[in-house]
């Protein structure tokens, strides 16, 4: 496949993920619209930032593109195959494609396994090559991310959380996959390690042409990384754009306001704060209209009308009903 | 006198002849209202220090100190009935895990009015109504229907707030924070920040803050203890010790920081893992990973030296000139 | 510029080793598993040690007490049974008979229940309610009527005993294996191996079986004393063991009436079992506790 620096891997429209939620033999099944319609593209080389908080659904997404899930609505697009109406088999063939990174480093290796095991077994699964040429791209990929020949054949719990995560991004690497899902891939560790697996994860990018969906809600961390980025809020985008734009000028009140609420170094004394009032809703029972309007500051009685659709505004999307008035 | 006085508190854990120092001699005064952070790595010794100070510190854990004195007594000969009774009432602690710190049998209620039953006298009706008032204080919604709900029904922030509840409900002197906002979104963790410093500047209490995160440090504290592998590698006053660092693992540390490394394609790092507790190096345990590390380093381990409003652990500390991200560090 | 210094872990020890090491702090488990080491090494060499063969009657000493009561010899040891056979031999070679009872029903009832659990855990649904509901009711009996019900259609006998005590202890290992493939389920690591493509059988028994192995194993330890139990209950009732096999219970059965007037006939077979049982348990404590840590990762 010709790396085309402007190939569309993945795209998706209107995309939604709904989960029936039982609220007892008497009441009606609920629906919890973990991911309601999102739409966003992916060229290969580049990374999409997914910022938000906890239930904002994210992660859902994380899985949805991961195909670990089908989509209960809405388009899905991952290599030119439409992964809504895709057979099990078309899905099995276009797996290797989308590897995932996850945030545990201390869950996601199998502890019964050792590192060689663990990398041993995309190959086994997919490929035709024999014991003694799997174990030669093991050991290429390990030392690709950083870590020795010796570690191929020790078992996950001699090692630390930072090596962990560089053996989990060994394992996505094995089957070249060209799009990589980090799920609070670095989340969990340490503020050095975090660091070295960001390089290692640039570096990788620069080398192999690889797209990142990167899940975080670390924004000091999207801010290095990304190159577009989608802020989510109750399975909804609010804003999407290029990093820049979105991070230089938030204009959604709740990316201003997550982006206030970062603990800066460097905080300029004269930076408004904005502090966010009330709790996050339940995603059962989300107000009506806008899924923001009961904590946002500029909320107007239309806000509950009618919820916002995403419209193009300087140069990025924003769903919010008053943004020429507050912008 | 100062409200706390710690004099080089270590924690040992093992045996006799393989000991593992978690906590190598920290020394900490600190003042009435006064907010001191503490920010490290994992491994790095800082809960263990929490834990030690509040008397949690189990067999086969062994504390030692040259002095240990909370407002003139003496922590360390304290027998366990006194130090019982300081925990809760003038020292107290709230944890990282707002749903498992809660008991998750028991009520919202419950657990307040039990935290105040313990330490001060009254009828089950004053003490629900002091709960509540605790409640109304952290700035729970409707807190008389929350106060019978049980902690599985709360979100994450919501019990955070239940904890720091129970933690100023008897009106401590010294509250120890523990990672208080790291497993919160960012925006409740904004909010929960500044509770925590309005509580503090309202009641005058001291608050030690313990935690990975430089930023919540800088914008919070006024003095920062760096720890590293179970030793203080420098202490100070905020702005000093981030605009001016002189022991190079905060320096490197500051750098390595996405914020720092605005604009350029790779963050600079430290080289290297955190070692762990069975593989402390000789001599400076930062050596083997220190970009300034000369033969002095790998065999001699520095003491903390004196500087004007500061404390560094170094043989070679930077000079007042060299701030981060100025030096050449490994990218 | 200093290039880093890795301070080299040594090789970590085989887990098989550390496993061995935690387990031998705990003298108990140590006990156990001397005494099992023991029954094992009676039962491989049970023609070389016993004195006599174990169904050779000797008419000229029924009944002998044992060698160090008046009346004994030292010939027969512990004495002799009503129809003068060698109590000795036959608890020796009895100790054959009992771990091939063990060996056979654990091996039945852990094949057959870690299957069924797999299944259950890993497609639940309609399987997992089927499987599990059948286990509800196989353990809604009690297991050894149950054993008694499976004996008396597939007629007595010791393999029968076996494939029964088998059956019985079946729902207990369906049990824990799939709460366990539940719990491992939801572990990022299955989904790793999903993302690379595992299929449904290599998830169950490459991925999650070798994690859920810790319980099983216990379990399996302390199914072993249940199984000898169980047989020996069943052997008393006269539905295991035929005469003149010298299977522990059976010898229990055939000597109750002797209880009063020559008691070495009942205890011992009853030291015995209670001894091997408590083996087996010790050891499958210890065996848990060395195996609990290792697992918490």
């Amino acid at each position: 496949m010709e790396t085309n620096s402007t190939q569309l891997l993945v795209e998706a429209s209107r995309l939604a993920k709904h989960y029936p939620v039982s609220q007892g033999w008497l009441k009606p099944q609920a629906s919890l619209h973990a991911v309601d319609g999102v739409s966003f593209r992916l060229v290969a080389g580049k990374t999409l930032a997914v910022v938000g908080e906890s239930g904002c659904g994210k992660s859902t997404l994380a899985r949805l593109v991961a195909m670990l899930e089908r989509p209960s609505s809405g388009d899905l697009k991952i290599a030119d195959v439409q992964i809504d109406q895709a057979s099990r088999a078309e899905l099995n063939r276009i797996r290797p494609l989308v590897q995932m990174v996850f945030q545990n480093p201390y869950a996601s290796l199998n502890p019964r396994k050792k590192v060689a095991a663990i990398l041993d077994e995309p190959l086994a699964i997919n490929t035709s090559l024999n014991k003694s040429e799997r174990k030669e791209r093991g050991l290429a990929m390990l030392a690709r991310v950083g870590l020795q020949a010796e570690h191929y054949s020790r078992y996950p719990h001699m090692f630390s959380g930072g090596q962990r995560q560089r053996i989990a991004i060994a394992r996505a690497l094995m089957l070249e996959p060209r799009l990589i899902v980090a799920d609070e891939a670095v989340s969990a560790l340490d503020v050095s390690i975090q660091a070295q697996v960001l390089n290692l994860l640039l570096d990788l990018q620069e080398s192999s042409g690889l797209a990142y969906l990167f899940i975080s809600h670390n924004l000091a961390v999207v801010e290095h990384i990304a190159d577009e980025v989608m802020v989510m809020y109750l399975g909804k985008i609010v804003e999407q754009g290029s990093k820049l734009r979105v991070f230089g000028e938030p204009l959604h009140p709740y990316t201003k306001a997550l982006l206030a609420s970062m603990p800066r170094l460097n905080s300029k004394p004269q930076q408004q704060k904005i502090m966010l009032r009330g709790e996050l809703p339940s995603p059962l029972n989300p107000p009506p209209g806008c899924a923001f309007s009961n904590r946002c500051p500029h909320k107007h009685d239309d806000c509950s009308a009618a919820k916002p659709e995403l419209k193009d505004f300087q140069g990025r999307q924003v769903a919010c009903s008053r943004l020429a008035e507050i912008a | 006198m100062a409200l706390l006085e710690i004099e080089n508190l270590s924690v040992t854990f093992g045996s006799a002849s393989r000991p593992l120092k978690a906590l190598d001699g920290l020394n900490l005064c600190m003042e009435q209202g006064e907010v001191v952070g503490i920010v490290g790595e994992s491994g790095s010794g800082k809960s263990t220090a929490g834990l030690a100070l509040m008397g949690l510190i189990d067999y086969p854990g062994r504390v030692t100190a040259r002095r240990m004195n909370f407002d003139g007594r003496d922590l360390l000969r304290m027998q366990e009935s006194e130090r019982q009774a300081l925990r809760g009432k003038d020292i107290a602690m709230i944890f990282q895990d707002p749903l498992t710190s809660l008991n998750p049998c028991f009520s919202i209620a419950y657990q307040l009015e039990e935290t105040l039953r313990v330490h001060q006298a009254g009828t089950r009706g004053e003490l629900r109504e002091r709960a509540l008032a605790l409640l109304r204080l952290v700035e729970i919604p409707d807190p008389e229907q929350r106060m019978d709900a049980y902690p599985h029904q709360l979100s994450g922030g919501m019990c955070q707030r239940v904890m720091l509840a129970m933690a100023i409900a008897c009106n401590p002197r010294l509250l120890i924070a523990d990672e208080p906002t790291t497993a919160l979104d960012v925006t409740v963790q904004a909010q929960m920040l500044e509770l925590l410093t309005g509580l503090q500047k309202q009641r005058g209490m001291a608050l030690l803050l313990i935690t990975h995160d430089l930023g919540v440090v800088a914008q919070v504290a006024h003095r920062v203890i760096v720890m590293y592998a179970g030793q203080v590698m420098e202490q100070g006053l905020v702005p000093d010790i981030f605009d001016a660092p002189r022991h190079p693992y905060t320096q490197a540390l500051l750098a390595s920081l996405p914020e720092n490394n605005v604009g350029k394609k790779r963050l600079a790092t430290i080289p290297g893992n955190v070692p762990s507790q069975y593989e402390r190096p000789d001599g400076c345990v930062l050596h083997p990973r220190c970009d300034y590390a000369q033969e002095v380093c790998q065999t001699v381990c520095p003491a903390l030296a004196e500087f004007p409003d500061s404390l560094v652990r170094c043989h070679f500390p930077l000079d007042k000139t060299s701030g981060p991200c100025k030096q050449n560090l490994t990218v | 510029m200093n290039t880093s210094h890795s301070v080299e872990i040594p090789a970590p020890p085989h887990p098989l080793l550390e496993l061995w090491r935690y387990f031998r702090m705990n003298r108990g488990a140590l006990t156990g598993f001397g005494v099992v080491c023991v029954l094992l090494f009676l039962a491989a060499f049970a023609e070389v040690i016993a004195p006599h063969a174990a169904a050779e009657q000797y008419r000229d000493a029924i009944l002998r007490p044992p060698a160090w009561q008046e009346g004994g010899s030292s010939r027969f040891i512990l004495g002799t049974d009503p129809v003068g056979r060698d109590i000795l031999s036959r608890l020796i070679y009895g100790t054959r008979l009992s771990l091939l009872i063990g060996i056979v029903s654990v091996s039945l009832s852990l094949g057959i229940g870690t299957v069924l659990g797999l299944l259950a855990g890993y497609f639940r649904g309609l399987t997992e309610i089927a499987i599990m509901r059948l286990m509800d009711v196989m353990l809604a009996l009690p297991s050894l009527l149950l054993a008694v019900a499976v004996v008396a259609i597939l007629g007595p006998g010791l393999s029968n005993v076996m494939y029964a005590i088998g059956i019985v202890l079946l729902p207990h290992y369906a049990r824990l294996t799939r709460a366990a493939v539940i719990g491992e389920m939801s572990k990022d690591y299955v989904l790793a191996s999903r993302l690379a493509g595992a299929g449904p059988l290599r998830l169950m028994f490459d991925c999650v079986l070798p994690n859920c192995a810790a319980p099983l194993i216990v379990q399996a330890t302390l199914g072993f004393s249940a199984a000898i139990l169980d047989a020996a209950a069943l052997g008393f009732l006269g539905l295991g063991a035929q005469p003149p096999t010298p299977e522990w219970g059976a010898m229990l059965a055939s000597a109750l009436e002797f209880i009063q007037s020559a008691w070495w006939v009942v205890t011992f077979p009853g030291l015995v079992i209670l001894l091997s049982v408590l083996a087996f348990n010790l050891m499958g404590d210890g065996l848990r506790d060395a195996l609990d840590p290792k697992l918490k990762l």
